[in-house]
């Protein structure tokens, strides 16, 4: 094929690729979003191993090829009790990765680190599988055989550009990616597609493959089931490891864990991305056996593109190729992705931290995505020449599946410690590299044969313990998990688990100006937006949560050292806790003593003065009845002394006796009636007509008005409300005999009804003097020879049915009064 | 739908892990198609089924 239109076609793919991440980042947010993305963008599992290694498998090995993808079938029918919880903690927690799980879990300082630098050494053979695969199928399709790495090392640069481009924006890695999961879901649909046209067209030209086979007995093995223990065991490592992989790897973790924007996303996943392994599958039993039937000769990895080729059918080569392509591509740029996170969070980090350079993280992380990619051509250009696809891709599966043991059981028993999990950990990577890594650099030639032999029959690195006849990976793959698990369980048996990190808490100020200074302001303002109402303790919580999904748990915990202080521990805390609450109780007692006390001197001023006004109110009543008395006194004496007395002058001193006892009378009626007062007797409330008792005291005032020559009028509204009638009467009599005693012709009466009812009564006199205007309420202040106690009574009397009394500005003399209107409630229930 | 989870993860189990050796000692079928493919695809398309039927609506 023109290696010129092999090249077009594939920076035109990569330029669609970066076009369809654009319309994630822009337009097509919501279709990013959708759970039919989520669901693709899983399928990121299936790489250029799938597209093409698996035909390479099925034609050499049969049907090891499936248990690939029975494996996350699987793993996905248990989404309610594995993923649905582990959302939930990234969510809480802001988790980009199982090493932050492990981190956040056991807290022990070394998990983080050994496992994401074992993931970036393990998954190197992996990304190494990718590159090798575009290009072997890049020189397949030039006609080239020779050198790969020609090829490789651009396509390498171009994907970390993209992976570098989408996935490094911001420093939040927690943060989603539309962009990128458009692009990884179209990538899956496209190489669905490119493999089911191939593997149809071939079909539809050649018919079915199985008739011919029947001819070819040395073929009839690829369709039988594995033989033996060893075949069965094969069988059953390949459905666990596969299982484990699609839980464990990084970017599994990543589209499924960090992109998703929403945990019922899993219903459909749980059911169309079993479909989708199903369908991608389909066709491979067929194009390996045409590709042995038809190619004996040709590299099996390769038969996906030469089938095509050997129909005469560039186009559908050009196709399988942009498949192949796709498969890759999105396996890499999600997967150094995530490796440049594990990177940035549990290596880069802290070691910035140290030297001060935090604000640098994203162009580490960016370095990292290049420097993995360029490990990754390094590996291939090491090792990658000495495997077929399918075994360097169950190498790094083999790898992840260490984080396994761990991980699981740090998520369902509490009895899990660190110091186990860190010797299940280095128990399995240490057999991992011993029967499968070191030995895969041996078959490279990177090392020398002999290893392969081992230093004793017993610790060969492919037949530990004398274990024969099964395959390389069935073998490491058992031999490592299960000195894993076993170190796992066993450690954390016989350790105790370590006392829980001490929780922190902090002032809200300081911790959002650490999140300022480190993450920006947009940081800031997000935590104090969620903080503001939180106590110390919750708002640490929180701010280590977002450094967290920034930088890292370890490193956001050595940040948070700064601005926080430990909580005291349980015992402690409880302590004082209690003699917090003691203080609390204590200063609630001494406030409530002194307002006791002010409430007390309050009183005592009040007796103090209430006493002095009953002092002075004595001396006032005992003045005011002396002046009567004396004159009863002085005018019986004359009488007594003077019998011969006119008639004339005789009458004008009994009248000037009975008007002086009169007054005298009046002043002990008034003295009575505000001792009553003072006493608090009760109010004798009653439906009352405001109208009629008006008219009352007007009638009873008529007598003296008539005598006096002066006019009432009246203006009377119609008004009924609950009061005590007496009081009411007495009042206006008060002021309607006040009234009387200064008109000169008129005195007028008004009962207006709004909110309440307002009594005015007016007269034509002199009016109050503007000196005596602030001082008519007040008790004995008489300024026109009455006692003083009429208009005081007729305040207090007004107060104490709920309503107030005032002077009136204006001609002569106005004093207005209201009462509340106030119903009788029959029913008070509400019922009828 | 916990449980109905769990049962059908089990059966799968063993659906896919069940020892086909002893069922399809032979290649080829009647219909000229391998068994064990038959098998395999099949189990896997009604697990796939199953898994629609539980899983569709939340």
């Amino acid at each position: 094929m023109n290696p010129l239109v092999l090249f077009l076609s594939l920076f035109l793919y990569l330029g669609l690729l970066f076009l369809v991440a654009l319309l994630g980042e822009g337009r097509g947010r919501a279709l990013a979003q959708s759970p039919w993305a989520y669901t693709l963008s899983l399928a990121v599992y299936a790489t250029a191993w799938t597209f093409m290694g698996s035909v390479g498998r099925a034609a050499t090995e049969g049907a090891s090829f499936l248990p690939i993808y029975l494996g996350p079938t699987l793993v996905l029918l248990l989404w309610p009790f594995l993923q649905e919880r582990l959302l939930s903690l990234a969510r809480a927690h802001r988790l980009t990765s199982w090493a932050d799980f492990l981190y956040l879990r056991f807290g022990h300082g070394l998990l983080g680190p050994l496992a994401a630098g074992f993931l970036v050494v393990g998954l190197l053979p992996y990304l190494a599988l990718q590159l090798k695969a575009i290009a072997q199928a890049f020189l397949f399709l030039r006609g080239e055989e020779e050198p790969l790495t020609d090829i490789a090392l651009p396509t390498a640069l171009l994907l970390a550009l993209f992976a570098i481009l989408f996935g490094t924006r911001r420093l939040d890695p927690s943060e989603r990616h539309q962009g990128l999961v458009l692009a990884v879901a179209f990538e899956s649909l496209v190489k669905l597609l490119a493999l089911l046209l191939v593997g149809g067209v071939v079909l539809w030209q050649l018919g079915s493959p199985f008739p011919q086979v029947q001819n070819r007995p040395e073929l009839l093995s690829l369709l039988l089931p594995p033989e033996g223990l060893a075949g069965y065991l094969e069988w059953v490592s390949l459905v666990l490891l596969s299982g484990l992989a699609f839980l464990f790897l990084p970017r599994q973790f990543h589209v499924s864990v960090v992109e998703n924007t929403d945990p019922q996303h899993l219903r459909l996943a749980a059911w169309a991305f079993p479909l989708y392994l199903l369908l991608i599958n389909l066709p491979v039993l067929p194009l390996a056996l045409f590709g042995r039937l038809l190619l004996p000769e040709g590299n099996p990895d390769l038969y996906v593109l030469a089938l095509p080729m050997e129909l005469g059918s560039a186009p559908l080569a050009l196709l399988a190729f942009l498949g192949g392509v796709s498969a890759a591509t999105a396996m890499v740029v999600v997967e150094s992705l995530a490796l440049s996170i594990l990177i940035s969070n549990h290596l880069l980090s802290p070691l910035l931290l140290r030297f001060r350079a935090l604000g640098s993280l994203l162009l580490w992380r960016r370095i990292s995505i290049l420097a993995v990619m360029l490990l990754a051509y390094l590996y291939f250009r090491l090792a990658g020449e000495a495997y077929a696809l399918v075994a360097m891709g169950l190498i790094s599966f083999v790898a992840v599946a260490q984080l396994a043991p761990a991980s699981l059981l740090g998520l369902f028993w509490k009895g899990a410690t660190p110091q186990g999990a860190l010797a299940g950990l280095l128990g399995g990577i240490l057999a991992w590299a011993y029967t499968l890594f070191l030995p895969a650099l041996a078959r490279s030639g990177w090392l020398p044969p002999f290893f392969l032999e081992g230093p004793h029959p017993l610790l060969r690195p492919e037949g530990l313990l004398g274990v024969q006849g099964l395959d390389p990976v069935t073998h490491g793959f058992l031999a490592s998990l299960t000195l894993n698990l076993a170190l796992t369980l066993g450690v954390s048996l016989f350790t105790r688990r370590m006392a829980l990190q001490e929780e922190r808490t902090g002032e809200v100020e300081e911790l959002a100006a650490l999140l300022r200074r480190v993450l920006g302001l947009e940081a800031e303002e997000a935590f104090r937006r969620q903080a503001h109402t939180l106590p110390g303790r919750e708002a640490a919580g929180l701010a280590e949560t977002l450094l967290a999904g920034s930088v890292g748990p370890a490193t956001a915990k050595l940040l948070l050292l700064s601005v926080t202080r430990a909580v005291p521990p349980e015992a402690l805390r409880e302590e004082v806790e209690e003699a917090a609450r003691e203080s609390r109780e204590l200063r609630a007692y001494a406030q409530a003593l002194e307002e006791a006390r002010k409430e007390l001197a309050e009183a005592y001023e009040r007796l103090k003065a209430l006493d002095q006004a009953k002092d002075e109110l004595l001396a006032a009543v005992s003045h005011e009845l002396k002046t009567p008395l004396t004159a009863v006194r002085a005018l019986a004496e004359i009488l007594e002394a003077n019998p011969d007395l006119s008639e004339e002058e005789r009458r004008r001193f009994v009248a000037l006796l009975a008007k002086e006892t009169a007054r005298l009378s009046r002043l002990v009626e008034e003295v009575l009636a505000y001792t009553r007062l003072q006493a608090g007797v009760p109010l004798l409330r009653g439906p009352t007509d405001l109208r009629a008792l008006a008219a009352e005291a007007l009638a009873l005032v008529e007598p003296l008005a008539r005598e006096r020559g002066i006019t009432m009028e009246s203006h009377l509204a119609e008004v009924q409300t609950l009061t005590d009638r007496d009081r009411v009467l007495q009042v206006l009599l008060n002021l309607l005999h006040n009234a009387l005693r200064h008109a000169r012709s008129r005195v007028r009466l008004e009962l207006l009804a709004n909110r309440e009812a307002l009594f005015r009564v007016s007269d034509d006199g002199p009016g109050v003097p503007p000196q005596a205007r602030t001082l008519v309420f007040e008790p004995f202040q008489s300024f026109s020879g009455s006692t003083g106690l009429g208009l005081f009574l007729a305040r207090r009397l007004v107060e104490s049915l709920g309503g107030r009394i005032w002077l009136e500005e204006g001609e002569g003399a106005t004093f207005a009064f209201t009462l509340p209107l106030e119903v009788e409630h029959e029913d008070s229930g509400g019922g009828r | 739908m916990k449980e109905r989870a769990l049962a059908l993860f089990l059966l799968a189990l063993f659906l896919f892990l069940f020892p086909v050796s002893l069922v399809f000692p032979l290649p080829l079928g009647p219909q000229g198609l391998p068994p064990l493919y038959l098998y395999l695809y099949g189990s896997w398309g009604l697990v796939v089924l199953l898994a629609y039927l539980l899983f569709r609506r939340p």
